[in-house]
């Protein structure tokens, strides 16, 4: 029993963690604040529905083709709003208001494209039960947290060990200096958004058979997923992914074993205690001054 | 001062202005969320009134009067709806009005429409709205007590023994899961573990972990249509084979395609089934509404509402034609005098019941994802 709720909460921890990835991110190249991030998630899965579903496409190259998709619909959102309003000197508030309102445009946008029902996404790695050691284990969740940590990995290795990556790092720590440097500031920027939209759709495709797809289905992972972020340290990305997982292991371990029916009043009162003697979060250090 | 008088006899004649040309025609009013999260339902329950005003006027219409249906969108909102109604009642003057499937959305509107004296045939299906003690509020649709009361029925003549709960913790789920654990304590049944979860969450581990251990004879999954799926499906997951007793959303098509095989053996309680084609619909009155349904609207019903719509306005328009007036009161005593109506839920029979229709249920049970109805 231990094992089958760890290995449910560690599911549910991944899919935190990636939509907490996608918020720290943005924080650390930019110090902005984004609520588009569960949007990027629903775009995602109803990209890939639409081509896996209903063009019928293999899913390898669906999934492909959506992470390039979403991957451009992220440097749109930054070319197109964050980055004018930046130029004209617009305040971080402004830019929260602008992704509250670009979020409403895409759940919108979505109903109107693919309208308001819950779409069913079959399930690629086999949602049947296998048996295994007394336990009933789904196919489908082991791959979800294996694919989720290689993307997890990737982007570890991206960040660190190249050099896009670095003038990323560069770009967040010091906008002047890297310039200076010859960094692209907008063109690193622009990438952060581009990666973090990428990531929301690795989490809306592994979300999908799971969840179904539907045009809200962004809204409530987005906000366990700001929590995750806050948790693990604003703007540090392990910090996220480590978030993401408590996150997901406290909400599980907690409806079990405390009450199913305070799952969430017993999550937040952990976010609060977690801010209150940990205020800058468990990973205390912003990856700002890390790099 | 001639201009003056003008503008405010214009502003006077505004709100009527629509329905002076809509004086010689039956007035049907009808509130239910037309717009936001709940308006595909809505907008089944108004079509399924649609469909019953298009045949009714093309027989004649009603007191040899076209019918008509004036539409207010309640936005889901119990605020909403009681604007709705005061809208319908006071400006419109309608002759009755087809009710929202929010239960709570109706119990809001309540005392507006029982103090105007107009007959309400409603959609929702909770029994709460029923127990005050209103006169002009009917039900067009089986209310969910009986639906739980029937399963623990069925339950205790299958030789069910413990029974796990889960429910949404919203008004449906609570009302259905208490009920049951009221209607299965009283017949012996134990019910062993009672857990509830938000609609729209989709991680169970924790109740299914709490709800399996004590090994239940038979799981009740008591809650909307759109979480079912997601519940069938994780149940077996989480390796539970045994029987469900489900609540009536499981007629969904759109709950058997996510949930797949974990579907089988579910057996619900429900009223209609839809059927993928019209012509697959084994009563000729359901196949007829269903085919001009389709000619209508282009698609199949997307949800039961439609249903309940229809059966709503044929029960004022029987009720109007018994009356043979639009006396508000009139009709509404005409229909808490109807006996044996046949409507695509059954037979209503609303004399002598409060304002309940419906008092019989049929059984399905799910088998290789298709539904077999079952004697119970």
């Amino acid at each position: 029993m231990f094992l089958h709720v760890l290995i449910n909460g560690l599911v549910l921890g991944v899919f935190y963690a990636l939509a907490a990835l996608g918020f720290s991110l943005i924080y650390s190249a930019s110090g902005l604040m984004t609520f588009v991030q569960g949007d990027f998630f629903m775009l995602g899965a109803f990209i890939a529905y639409t081509l896996f579903v209903i063009l019928k496409l293999p899913f390898v190259i669906a999934f492909a083709v959506t992470l390039g998709l979403l991957f451009v619909v992220g440097l749109l959102t930054h070319k197109v709003v964050i980055g004018p309003l930046l130029r004209r000197g617009s305040g971080a508030i402004h830019i929260v208001l602008a992704t509250i309102g670009l979020a409403y445009f895409f759940e919108n946008f979505a109903m109107l494209a693919w309208g308001t029902e819950v779409y069913n996404f079959p399930s690629v790695f086999g949602d049947e039960a296998i048996q295994m050691a007394g336990l009933s284990i789904v196919p489908e969740k082991l791959w979800v947290v294996f694919i989720a940590v290689i993307c997890m990995l990737m982007l570890h290795f991206f960040m660190t060990r190249t050099k896009m990556g670095t003038a990323m790092r560069a770009a967040s720590q010091n906008r002047v200096a890297a310039g200076v440097l010859g960094v692209n500031v907008p063109m690193t920027e622009g990438l952060t958004w581009a990666i973090a939209a990428m990531i929301a759709a690795v989490g809306g495709v592994l979300l999908a058979p799971i969840y179904g797809v539907y045009a809200m289905m962004g809204v409530r992972i987005s906000l366990k997923g700001f929590a995750a972020a806050v948790v693990g340290g604003y703007g540090n990305m392990y910090g996220a992914m480590a978030g993401g997982i408590l996150f997901g292991l406290l909400e599980t371990f907690s409806s079990t074993y405390i009450s199913s029916e305070f799952k969430d009043i017993t999550t937040f009162a952990a976010l609060l205690i977690v801010l209150f003697y940990l205020p800058t979060g468990i990973f205390k250090s912003p990856i700002i001054e890390q790099a | 001062m001639a201009g003056l008088t003008w503008i405010i006899s214009l502003l006077t004649a505004f709100p009527f202005s629509g329905c002076e040309d809509k004086a010689d025609s039956v007035r049907i009013g009808f509130f239910g969320p037309l717009t936001g999260p709940t308006a595909q339902a809505g907008q089944a329950l108004r079509n399924g009134a649609l469909i019953a005003i298009d045949e009714i006027n093309a027989e004649g219409g009603l007191l040899g009067k076209p019918v008509i249906l004036i539409e207010q969108d309640d936005r889901s909102s119990p605020e909403q709806a009681v604007k709705s109604v005061i809208r319908l009642v006071h400006l419109s003057k309608v002759t009755a009005i087809v009710g929202s499937l929010h239960s709570g959305n109706i119990l809001a509107a309540a005392p507006v429409i029982e103090q105007s004296g107009t007959p309400m045939v409603g959609a929702g299906t909770s029994p709460t709205w029923l127990e005050k003690g209103y006169t002009c509020l009917f039900r067009a649709v089986g209310n969910s007590e009986l639906s739980v009361s029937e399963l623990a029925r069925y339950a205790k003549r299958a030789g069910i023994k413990k029974v796990s709960v889960i429910q949404s913790n919203d008004e449906y789920g609570m009302v259905g899961g208490r009920l049951f654990a009221e209607y299965a304590t009283r017949a012996g049944i134990e019910i062993s573990a009672n857990e509830s979860f938000t609609h729209g969450d989709r991680d169970f581990t924790g109740q299914f972990v709490k709800m399996l251990k004590v090994e239940p004879d038979a799981v009740l999954i008591w809650a909307l249509g759109d979480d079912l799926g997601a519940l069938t499906k994780q149940l077996r997951q989480a390796g539970y084979d045994g029987l469900v007793l489900g609540a009536e959303g499981y007629t969904l098509p759109q709950v058997l395609k996510i949930a797949g095989k974990a579907a089988d053996n579910v057996v619900f309680p429900a009223q209609y089934l839809v059927p993928e084609q019209p012509q697959d619909a084994p009563d000729p009155l359901m196949r007829s509404f269903l085919t001009r349904y389709f000619e209508r609207f282009g698609e199949m019903p997307v949800s039961d509402n439609a249903f309940r719509g229809y059966d709503s306005v044929r029960i004022i328009a029987e009720a109007i034609k018994r009356a043979n007036t639009l006396d508000r009161e009139k009709v509404c005593r005409a229909i808490g005098n109807i006996e044996g109506f046949e409507g695509l839920a059954g037979r209503f029979t609303f004399k002598g019941f409060a304002g309940e229709g419906i008092h019989e249920m049929r059984f399905f049970r799910i088998t290789d994802g298709k539904y077999v109805e079952i004697e119970h």
